[in-house]
Order: C-alpha cells, then sequence, then structure tokens
C-alpha cells in the first residue's frame, strides 16, 4: 500500500504539472509512476512468494516437530516473525530472493525500484521547489520519510526473518524442500535485478509520451554510453537541487533506516550456519551496529495502536452501526407498519363497511316493505317539480 | 393471414394447449391419473422447448433474415397489420369490427427480448418444479401464463394487450393459491386485488387514448375509434401538445397509466404486494413473477406511457427519478433488514427495478438501452435468485437466514448456486447485472451529475445485503455448521438433478449476457437512440427550448 502512495504521488504530481503548463515534466513524473508500478509489481509478487516459502517451511517445521502433541491446535502461528530468525543459512535461495526484493522497494542505487522511485522523488520535488508548487512541499516531505520509514521496516522484516539466532525450535529446523518455489523466486530476482536499469537505459520514463523515444538513447549513441548517460542523469544531475534531493534520499532509504533496523534487530548468524555468500554478509554488517532494547516502546500505546492499524476498523463498523443499520430497521418497520399498514387498513376498513351495511338486509319482510316505501316517497319528492 | 404469424403461434400456441391439457388431466380415470400426468408433463415441457427455439430461430438474423438493429421506430418485426390505418379499414386484422379491436401484433428492439426471455423461463421453470405435486394441472397453468405474457409483449393494440395483462393475473392466482406456502390464501388475495385495482387504473387511461383514437369508419365500426396502438403513435406524433386534446390530460393519462405500472414493477409505494406474494408463492410461480411479470410494468411503461406521452414524460422527471431513487434506496435498506431469505430477494426486486425508473428518466439514449437490458438481465438473475430460495425450502424446509449456518460442506452445488445467484444480483462485472447497472450509471451521470453519488453509494448496500447472508448461510459455523431445526437431524439432501439443470441454464446465461451483452443490448440501443434522437429531442427542445 505505502508503494502504491508512491504511485498516486507521481500520478498527482503529474497532473500537477500537466496543469501548470509543464507538459514535458508531466510525462516523465506520469512515466515514472507507471515505471514505478511495473518494478513494485514484479518485487512484490516475488516477497509474497518468498514469504510464502517462508510460511510454509515454518508449518512444516511445526508439524514435524509438534506431531506427537495434541494435533496442530496450538497456538502457533507460521506467520509471525517473532517465531523466526537465522533462516537465512537455512532457506539460501529464499534469503537471496527477498533481500533482492526488499533492495528494490528500498530503492537501493542500481537495483528495480530505485530508478522510478528517484524518479517520483525527483519530479515531486522538482514541482514543489523549483516550478513554485509549494502545497507540494507535504508530500515531497512525506515521501522522504516514507523513504526511511521503507528502509527501515523492508531492513528489520529480513533481519527477524533470516538474520540472528533462531528464536524458536521450530525455526532451528525448517529446511528449503519444495522444487517449485525456487523457480519462480529466481526468474522474479532477476528481472528485479536488471528489469529497472534495462528499462531506465532505453528511456522507459520517457516513453509514454513519445512512444518512439524508447530506445533512442541506445540507438543514436549506443549501448555503452546510453548506461553512462543513465547513471550519470540519476546519480549525478546538473540541478544541484536535485542533486541534493537524490543524494539525501539515498543517504535516508539506504543507509538512515537499515541502520535503525540493524540495531534493534541484527545478529550474526547462529554459529555452523552458513548464508549464501551474496547475501552472507548482511547479518555480519547488522551485528556492528550494537544492541538497542525497545522493549518498553515495543509495548507501548504507539505500538498496539499501529498494530490495530489506527484503529480505521473500528471507527467503520461505528459509523456503519449507527448509521446504517438503525436506518435498515426503520425502514423496514415502516414498510411493515405504515405503507403496509395503509393497505391492511383498507382491507380492515372495506370488511368492516360490508359488515356494518349488511345489517339493512334483515331478513325481515316489514322491515323491507318499509325502506320500498320510503324510497318511493323519496323518488316522489324528488321528481315533484319534474312530474 | 392471422395464423401464418409465428408471433400469434407463441401467444395462442400455448393458451391452447395448456386448456386442451388441463382437461385430458381432468378426463383422465383417476386410477391412471398419476401416469398420464407424467406424460402430460413431459409433453408440456417439449412444446416449451419447441416455443423457446421458435424464439431464438427469429433470434439468428441468419435463420429468420432479420436485422434486429434496423427496424426503426414504431416499425415492427412480423407485423401482421402493417399499414394499420388501411389495413383495418380493408378488414384484415380486425378482431371485434364493433368498437375497432384489432388482432394486431409484431415485435421491435424493444419487446423482443422480453419474448425471447418468456420462452427460456418456462421450461427452466418448469424444470426446476419439476416434482410438483398435481403435476399436470401445475405445468399447464405455467404454460398458460407463457401464452398471455407472450401476449402481452407482441400485442399491439390496447384492448387485446390489456386482456392479456389480465389474463396472466388468473394463471399465478391459482398457482399461488393451490400450491404456495402457508399463508397463500392472504398472499393470492391480496396479489390479485392489488394489481388488479392498479390495472383498472391503466384501463381508464387506456380507455381515454382510445376516445381520442379516432379512424375512418369502417365496415361494421360503430364508434368510429380504434384501440390500435400504431394508430395511437402516429397521432401522437403528428398531433404534439393537442395530442388527447391538449397537454393536461396528457398528464392526466400519463399518471393514470403509471399507477398501473408502477404497482406492477413494482415501485415503492405500490410494493406491498411482493413480498407476500413471492414468500408464499410455489419456486416456479416466483420464478416467472419475478423473471417475466414483473418486467411486464417496465415494458408497458415504455411502450404506452413513454412512447406515447413523452412530453408528460419530460414533464414528470423528477417524479420518475424520486420513484426510481426511493425504490432503489429504500428497498435496499428494507432488504438488509430481513430474516427471511425469500423476502429478501424479493425487496431485492423491488429495489432493482428502481433501476429502470432511473435509467428511463435519465432520458439518455443509453439510460433507455440500460433500462431494457436491466429488464433483460434481472429476468435471468431473479429466477436464479428464487429457485435457489426454492431448492432452500425442499432440501432444508426453511428459509431463515439465521437458522442455518455452513452449509457448503453439507450441500456444495446449492451453495455454489447461491454464489453464483447472489454475486450476479449485486452486479458482479462479468455477469448480466453489472452491464445494466453501469449503463445506467454512466446515463444518470450523463443526465444528473453528482446526483449519481446515491445510486452509487446504493450499490455497497446491495452488496452488504448479499454478502451477508451468503456469509451466514454458506461459510460461517465452523468445522461442522449448523443445520436448522427444520430439519430435525436428518442429513440435508443436495439439489436434485433437474433444479441443479435449470439454475446451470441460468446461470449460463448470466455469464454469457455479461460477457457480450451486445447480443441484445445493440437492438435496444438502437430502439432507445431511435427513439430519443426522432421523438424526445423534438419534446425537450419544445418543452425546454
Amino acid at each position: 500500500m505505502s508503494q502504491l502512495a508512491y504511485i498516486f504521488t507521481g500520478l498527482g504530481v503529474a497532473l500537477w504539472f500537466y496543469n501548470h503548463g509543464e507538459h514535458h515534466a508531466a510525462v516523465i513524473a506520469f512515466g515514472a509512476s507507471m515505471f514505478h508500478l511495473f518494478n513494485h509489481a514484479m518485487a512484490k509478487g516475488m516477497l509474497f512468494m518468498a514469504s510464502g516459502s517462508v510460511i510454509h517451511e515454518m508449518h512444516h517445521a511445526h508439524h514435524h516437530l509438534a506431531h506427537g502433541d495434541d494435533g496442530d491446535h496450538d497456538d502457533f502461528d507460521p506467520q509471525d516473525m517473532r517465531n523466526m530468525g537465522g533462516l537465512a543459512g537455512k532457506m539460501p535461495i529464499t534469503a537471496t530472493a527477498m533481500a533482492i526484493g526488499s533492495a528494490s522497494i528500498i530503492g537501493l542505487p542500481l537495483i528495480g525500484g530505485f530508478w522510478s522511485k528517484e524518479g517520483i522523488v525527483a519530479e515531486t520535488w522538482n514541482a514543489a521547489a523549483l516550478h513554485g508548487g509549494t502545497v507540494l512541499l507535504v508530500p515531497a516531505f512525506l515521501i522522504l520519510l516514507t523513504a526511511g520509514m521503507t528502509g527501515f521496516y523492508m531492513t528489520r522484516m529480513w533481519l527477524m526473518t533470516f538474520a540472528g539466532k533462531p528464536k524458536t525450535e521450530f525455526a532451528d529446523h525448517v529446511e528449503e524442500q519444495t522444487p517449485w518455489i525456487p523457480t519462480p523466486l529466481v526468474t522474479l530476482s532477476v528481472i528485479s535485478l536488471l528489469g529497472g536499469f534495462t528499462l531506465a537505459v532505453l528511456g522507459a520514463t520517457n516513453w509514454l509520451g513519445e512512444a518512439e523515444a524508447l530506445g533512442t538513447l541506445v540507438h543514436e549513441h549506443g549501448i555503452v554510453l546510453a548506461i553512462l548517460e543513465t547513471l550519470v542523469h540519476a546519480f549525478l544531475p546538473t540541478d544541484a537541487f536535485l542533486f541534493m534531493v537524490t543524494w539525501i534520499t539515498i543517504a535516508i532509504s539506504l543507509i538512515v533506516g537499515p541502520a535503525m533496523a540493524m540495531r534493534i534487530h541484527g545478529g550474526k548468524l547462529k554459529d555452523g550456519d552458513k548464508a549464501p555468500q551474496l547475501i552472507a554478509w548482511i547479518p555480519l554488517l547488522s551485528a556492528k551496529f550494537g544492541r538497542a532494547n525497545v522493549d518498553e516502546l515495543a509495548n507501548s500505546g504507539l505500538a498496539d495502536a499501529l498494530h490495530r492499524r489506527l484503529y480505521f476498523d473500528e471507527v467503520y463498523e461505528w459509523a456503519i452501526s449507527k448509521t446504517v443499520i438503525p436506518i435498515s430497521q426503520a425502514f423496514t418497520w415502516f414498510d411493515t407498519h405504515v405503507i403496509d399498514g395503509a393497505i391492511k387498513g383498507i382491507e380492515y376498513g372495506s370488511q368492516k363497511i360490508s359488515r356494518d351495511v349488511r345489517k339493512v338486509t334483515t331478513g325481515s319482510a316489514s322491515d323491507y316493505i318499509l325502506v320500498a316505501v320510503i324510497g318511493m316517497f323519496s323518488i316522489l319528492v324528488l321528481l315533484w317539480g319534474v312530474i | 393471414m392471422m395464423f401464418g404469424n409465428p408471433l400469434t403461434l407463441l401467444t395462442l400456441g400455448p393458451i391452447v394447449a395448456a386448456l386442451v391439457f388441463m382437461f385430458l388431466a381432468w378426463a383422465c380415470p383417476p386410477s391412471k391419473r398419476e401416469e398420464i400426468s407424467q406424460y402430460i408433463r413431459l409433453l408440456i415441457f417439449a412444446f416449451s422447448l419447441l416455443l423457446l427455439s421458435l424464439s431464438s430461430l427469429m433470434f439468428l438474423e441468419s435463420y429468420s433474415g432479420i436485422s434486429w438493429t434496423s427496424i426503426g421506430l414504431n416499425n415492427y418485426v412480423y407485423d401482421n397489420c402493417v399499414n394499420a390505418e388501411v389495413a383495418l379499414e380493408a378488414g384484415g386484422c380486425a378482431l371485434v369490427d364493433g368498437f375497432g379491436v384489432s388482432w394486431h401484433v409484431g415485435v421491435d428492439g424493444l419487446s423482443f427480448p422480453m419474448v425471447w426471455l418468456t420462452t427460456l423461463l418456462i421450461p427452466v421453470s418448469m424444470l426446476v418444479e419439476w416434482n410438483a405435486k398435481k403435476g399436470a394441472q401445475f405445468h399447464s397453468l405455467i404454460l398458460l401464463m407463457e401464452g398471455a405474457l407472450i401476449g402481452v409483449f407482441v400485442s399491439l393494440d390496447l384492448f387485446v394487450f390489456y386482456t392479456f395483462w389480465e389474463l396472466t393475473l388468473i394463471p399465478m392466482f391459482f398457482l399461488i393459491l393451490l400450491w404456495g406456502g402457508d399463508d397463500r390464501k392472504y398472499a393470492a388475495q391480496k396479489f390479485f386485488i392489488y394489481t388488479f385495482t392498479a390495472s383498472v387504473l391503466m384501463l381508464l387511461g387506456i380507455l381515454v387514448m382510445y376516445y381520442f383514437t379516432r379512424v375512418p369508419v369502417w365496415e361494421g365500426n360503430i364508434t368510429g375509434r380504434a384501440f390500435d396502438m400504431t394508430l395511437m403513435a402516429a397521432s401522437s406524433n403528428q398531433l404534439g401538445s393537442s395530442f388527447l386534446g391538449g397537454f393536461g390530460m396528457q398528464k392526466a393519462v400519463f399518471l393514470l397509466l403509471l399507477v398501473g405500472f408502477a404497482a406492477k414493477m413494482p415501485s415503492v409505494p405500490f410494493h406491498t404486494w411482493l413480498p407476500d406474494a413471492h414468500v408464499q408463492a410455489p419456486t416456479a410461480g416466483s420464478m416467472l413473477l419475478a423473471g417475466v411479470m414483473l418486467k411486464m410494468g417496465a415494458y408497458g411503461f415504455i411502450r404506452i406511457a413513454v412512447e406515447l406521452l413523452p412530453a408528460a414524460l419530460v414533464y414528470f422527471q423528477w417524479l420518475i427519478v424520486i420513484l426510481g431513487m426511493v425504490s432503489l434506496v429504500y428497498g435496499a435498506l428494507v432488504c438488509l433488514g430481513q430474516s427471511n431469505l425469500k423476502r429478501m430477494v424479493a425487496y431485492s426486486s423491488v429495489s432493482h427495478m428502481g433501476l429502470i425508473f432511473l435509467g428511463i428518466a435519465t432520458m439518455q439514449p443509453l439510460g433507455i438501452a440500460g433500462a431494457i437490458f436491466m429488464m433483460l438481465a434481472h429476468g435471468i438473475i431473479s429466477p436464479h435468485l428464487f429457485a435457489v430460495c426454492g431448492a432452500f425450502k425442499h432440501h432444508y424446509h426453511t428459509l431463515e437466514i439465521g437458522s442455518m449456518r455452513g452449509i457448503a460442506k453439507h450441500s456444495p452445488w446449492l451453495s455454489g448456486h447461491m454464489m453464483t445467484a447472489w454475486m450476479a444480483s449485486l452486479g458482479l462485472p462479468l455477469m448480466a447485472g453489472f452491464v445494466a447497472e453501469i449503463a445506467i450509471m454512466i446515463a444518470f451521470w450523463m443526465a444528473f451529475g453528482w446526483l449519481v453519488i446515491l445510486p452509487a453509494l446504493t450499490l455497497i448496500i446491495t452488496a452488504a445485503y448479499y454478502l451477508w447472508s451468503m456469509q451466514r448461510t454458506i461459510f460461517e459455523g465452523g468445522e461442522e455448521g449448523e443445520l436448522p431445526e427444520s430439519l430435525h437431524g436428518e442429513d440435508p439432501v443436495d439439489i436434485t438433478w433437474h433444479e441443479n439443470a435449470g439454475m446451470i441454464v441460468l446461470a449460463g446465461f448470466a455469464v454469457l449476457l455479461g460477457i457480450l451483452p451486445f447480443i441484445f443490448f445493440d437492438m435496444m440501443s438502437a430502439y432507445s437512440g431511435e427513439f430519443v434522437s426522432q421523438v424526445l429531442l423534438d419534446v425537450l427542445n419544445e418543452v425546454r427550448p
């Protein structure tokens, strides 16, 4: 959801540019958003796949070890990260894939999401600071803040699951078993790693406005120059302000956020476990930041509120139960008693009138003769003038 | 000349056949009654399938040679009395010369989908309630309904239209009275008297229109007037604001007709006969009532009130919007508060028919076409809903939503059909209901702007009551689910193969029309496009320059 917010920010900035006549910038911002959509799809898809793999294997391990007990009705939650830890050695492919996916989402330079994320951040600050869109300063600061938080939470997730010592015996017992999961993981890893860069070199952020422009850089200048040009454009933008923004974002998302996470959740793997080369350095690095004790924070009201998703669901339920349900009950009552009541009233009324009027027919001949005589006189009176 | 017409066959054929079969069922000796009943049932079913194939062949342009999208306004296909004035004079299609009643039939883009729908629903509803008691009489009554319903949709003479309109009430009355639930007497009487009273007001309107339709005196005609709708349409087009002797009379007649049609559709506040009638009716009766009879009201409204009195429609646009909106929102909210499954579905019918009024009131080609498509879509989905309810009653002996949980385990097919029907009715894309809803919403936005937020929010409530009832009944209840008391501890049986077959056909068409709506939507939008561009635009320019 947070990455989708990035996409929407990019779209909003694109529209802002469009409304202020900067069509070229609008196209770039729009292109960056769509590009981010692609990168996010690849990376997130892989992250979900990898999480599924971890949960699956945790479940397996739990079954394996706990099969002697009262079945699997105890409270073990295979999705709970607090039960995991140190899985990098036990599930190498998953761990690597997860690391690459996280890097793409965080916006590690050169990997996948970096290109599109930088595009969005740069365009937002471009609009906010350089084109007079001061109202856009709020989202501009927010996305910097979010970049930091993204770095923090993705690193936290990876470290809690894959680094440190196993927190439960089940985590210790896990091993990568299914043959089917690695294939998509590897495929998506490759796409995440290289896809972003490739598309950036091909000019993906510009193609939405001018589809023919895709690949012009490579066409005109050859591939080596195109790559260099893209790198220079991203890391050494000519505008000083944008240069600052780019490097601040990189610093926040790559260093500040992950460092905080490493301080809280880092740790070397258990002795004897070996993680694959590509990612082995991460647990080692994370151990170097020391340890911060966040127990107080973890048990605070803020943590509870965050856990309950800032009580949005409760608010919705309350609103509906106070508005829609009572109205529905009122209308139901109204329908049965007032509208149908009117119909029942007509039924009752007509039957009552019928019962009362029926009483005129008494069955007695003398009554009938009396009525006939009265009637005859009435007719005579009425026609008096006419006859 | 009259009887070579396939529409005449579709109308009178079932009526005559039904009477013959009823006679046979009555005349056979009591000892053999059961056996003969089975044969009669099969014969009736085969006959209805024959009629279905006839109407489907009419539909296929490659077979019938009719281009349904290029019929043109006030032109009809299989019209047996083409140039009415001349033909009536020549004595060709007159039925009762004395006061100008003719046997004039024809279909166009508005009525043909309804005719086809009727021919589809009759065999399907027969199939779903195959094993009804006194099967020969039951199925004969259904066949009689088919004839009467088709008669309503094809007749272009107001007298004959009214006759068939009232004729549909009779078999339905008997279906509810003899095969209905516990409170059937009350429900049947209420249904009959209520809709009959409303129709009498409609008759008043029809008679006023008849009074003003002068024809050159033809042989045998005493009154110098005729009931023929095409003649009325022609004079409405010609005379414009002096049709029916002035705009005031047009408004009065429009309101009279509106009462009759609104009670049939049904529209709030004339809707209270529907929940009782539906809850007490047998499954096939409910299916036909919701599937086709309600559409008669909408069809009549478009064909008679809107086509002949467009200026009055423009004048009363906001009244129609309010009626439609109230039906939609109020119907949905009342649905949320129901605990009887069939009652809930009945109110949802009220709600969906409100959308039809909204579509017509937009006076956009897309809106009117959307409204007509909603008639077709609801006509396929609603019988599916009622078939599911009927299966519930049959196999679980109860319709209380709260009395059971988690039946997916016991009746997978029933649960599957419940999900399909429920999702189709709440407007899931890829099913027919969505196409109709989206067309009406877009047209509503075009005509009324931001007011569309109200029907859009009501869609959420629609989804709410459907999903809530579905979740409770199919899914909750843990591993074993909870079976209702009414089963008295027995195990429930899943649906029989004929219930299943009927429901699958309906589901199939709901999906087909959801994916390929143009099959029928094209002829509907041709009709509405012609109507708006040729008739409504002129009226709108006059009334609001």
